[in-house]
């Protein structure tokens, strides 16, 4: 399981950001819903939507307490999906005239 | 279900991630859909997963060129007479980090995705809708969106933020247009490659 935006290369630079990720999997668990999920809200808003503008937010304020509940009850059950995954780790950048 | 009988719908970037859910909702919504990628082996890969060969099609286009972008919605309009919705959601998050510790490289090649990128597609497409005062494009927005730090992936963040601005000046510049603008945040999102039972 892994966020759709870092498909591409799951990659972590610098140690700042190491540190904050270091739970990312239980933030994943909680906050991160699989992408048919907001697809099929996209094409609800696409087929009943007739205002000229409209911005629309799948997050709701109340989506992480919603998430921990989710979380809590699969641990209970034993229903839930751990995600496995590989961050890669490197180096941070360090402009080569900077000494 | 809501339906999108016979709309005809591009989705950029659609052959993995949310573009392809967006591709298989649409699927199931009754539209005919357009999806693009970056080579033909993830686009016949795509393809094969949605098995509904009458009602797609697949082509080539890195939405960071212009004219491949443009060509795309000729093609279309060759294939199927017009189209209904465009969608840019082609983009990517190319890594977590701080601002300090990312190279400032990452954040053009970002940019050139995911703002650029968009920029194309809304040209292409609001070329097609203005004449007939008809037509819904939607910008996929992301974390940083809405201007709250986006930390670890601040660069990222930036680049949306860009397309939230992007995004509601368009809508004033055509008010009244009769083309309808859709901003769409679709939270985080994860996908079930690598994951096991707890």
């Amino acid at each position: 399981m892994m966020t759709t935006d870092m498909l591409t290369s799951p990659r972590v630079v610098g140690e700042k950001a190491q540190a904050q990720l270091k739970n990312f999997g239980f933030v994943l668990r909680f906050l991160g819903q699989p992408a048919e999920i907001p697809a099929r809200q996209l094409v609800k808003m696409m087929a009943s939507q007739h205002r000229e503008f409209v911005e629309y937010r799948v997050f709701k304020p109340w989506s992480p307490l919603f998430g921990l509940l989710r979380v809590a009850w699969e641990n209970l059950t034993h229903t839930g999906l751990r995600p496995e995954f590989e961050l890669k780790f490197e180096e941070a950048y360090r402009p080569e005239h900077v000494k | 279900m809501p339906t999108l009988q016979d709309r005809i719908i591009i989705i950029t970037g659609s052959t993995r991630g949310f573009g392809y859910a967006i591709a298989q909702a649409c699927l199931a919504a009754g539209a005919v859909v357009v999806i693009t990628g970056r080579s033909q082996e993830a686009i016949d890969r795509a393809l094969s997963g949605l098995q509904e060969p009458d009602r797609t099609a697949g082509f080539i286009v890195d939405v960071q060129d212009e004219a491949q972008v443009h060509h795309l919605a000729e093609l279309v309009i060759q294939r199927y007479g017009h189209f209904d919705n465009w969608i840019n959601n082609a983009g990517y998050s190319s890594a977590a980090g701080m601002i300090l510790d990312m190279n400032p490289r990452e954040a053009l090649e970002m940019f050139m995705a995911n703002d650029l990128g968009a920029l194309h597609g809304t040209q292409a497409a609001m070329q097609h809708f203005l004449p007939r005062q008809a037509g819904m494009l939607v910008n996929i927005y992301g974390n940083g969106s809405f201007l709250k730090p986006a930390t670890p992936t601040a660069l990222y963040g930036t680049t949306k933020a860009w397309l939230t601005s992007f995004t509601r000046s368009l809508a004033k510049e055509n008010k009244g247009s009769g083309v309808q603008i859709l901003g769409f945040s679709p939270g985080m999102m994860t996908t079930f490659w690598g994951s096991v039972r707890v």
